[in-house]
């Protein structure tokens, strides 16, 4: 399973959005569920999924789908 | 003085609990939207090695209702198998006989709406714990404020308490910006729950489920450790 698939799963996990909902440049803040606290869950979720610890800097910057991609596939290949 | 305005859940997860732990008042932000894909009504617990949703079946839930306008669908058998099931699934864990009266109250409780119910089973975890947070409900506090903008209203309602600081969960960074808060003469904080690990059972560890599964395989005392586990930025 590539980074983008197991993201995927993470969003329709937390965030109870199905894969085919989903599209890459579109912010998260923007879905219509979107509330801080599910992004929370979403973020606690993902360190869980990728084994990785995500700095304030980074879920600030991690906005989309595109954007998260980026930062994970840098934090699992550092 | 410290406050936190947050949506009711449904025993939540222990990230939530730090937030209340953080701060001296604490709104239940009840008269907003209900999230229909949301945490109001359901959250997960541990059943069979797996982690698994339990949920507060709801009447007619709707994004078009407010939180505290919408009931439970949630009878006594239901209610009675909601608790069986965490029962069955923690009865051997250390501290299920101390808390599973508390839990079984909160279950039990006879509240009409999510925003009610979901907010009392935070209250009688609260109760359980001490911790000493004053509770407010957005809807009697500040039923003036709706319909202001998302930033704004958080502004006033924290304003309104004679507060100047404001904690957000850590995804709100999105939603409300430092700079204008603090044009408005409020700081705002993000909180992070950090990794947070115990014992359950044998099975490998699954995180971030309900404070119900918290408080199965830990004493008060050390949830109160936990509940300081968290970075404020």
């Amino acid at each position: 399973m590539n980074v983008k698939e197991k993201l995927l799963e993470v969003i329709n996990e937390a965030l109870q959005i199905p894969p085919d909902g989903v599209m890459d440049d579109e912010k998260f803040a923007n879905y219509p569920d979107f509330d801080s606290f599910g992004f929370m869950m979403f973020v606690m979720e993902l360190e869980r999924a990728f084994e990785i610890v995500l700095t304030n800097d980074e879920i600030i910057e991690m906005v989309s789908v595109s954007t998260a991609i980026i930062i994970i596939e840098r934090k699992v290949n550092n | 003085m410290k406050m936190a305005i947050m949506q009711p859940y449904f025993f939540p997860y222990i990230g939530y609990f730090q937030m209340i732990n953080a701060v001296d008042k604490f709104v239940f932000y009840d008269d907003v939207n209900y999230i229909k894909r949301g945490w109001v009504n359901r959250n997960k617990i541990l059943i069979n090695g797996k982690d698994a949703l339990v949920t507060v079946p709801l009447k007619k839930a709707s994004q078009n209702k407010l939180i505290n306008e919408i009931e439970l669908s949630f009878d006594e058998k239901q209610k009675r198998k909601m608790l069986s099931t965490i029962e069955l699934t923690y009865k051997k864990a250390p501290f299920f006989n101390q808390v599973i009266g508390v839990i079984e109250k909160a279950i039990n409780s006879d509240k009409k709406t999510i925003g009610e119910y979901a907010s009392n089973t935070v209250i009688a975890m609260c109760n359980y714990l001490m911790v000493n947070t004053e509770f407010y409900f957005s809807s009697k506090l500040s039923p003036e404020s709706k319909g202001m903008d998302k930033a704004d209203r958080l502004i006033y309602i924290t304003k309104k308490q004679g507060s100047n600081q404001y904690i957000n969960a850590v995804g709100g960074q999105e939603l409300y910006k430092k700079d204008y808060f603090t044009s408005n003469d409020v700081d705002l904080y993000f909180i992070k729950p950090l990794r947070i690990e115990y014992l359950q059972f044998n099975s490998s560890f699954i995180p971030w489920l309900s404070i119900i599964d918290v408080l199965m395989f830990n004493s008060k005392e050390e949830v109160m450790i936990l509940l300081n586990k968290y970075k404020l930025t």
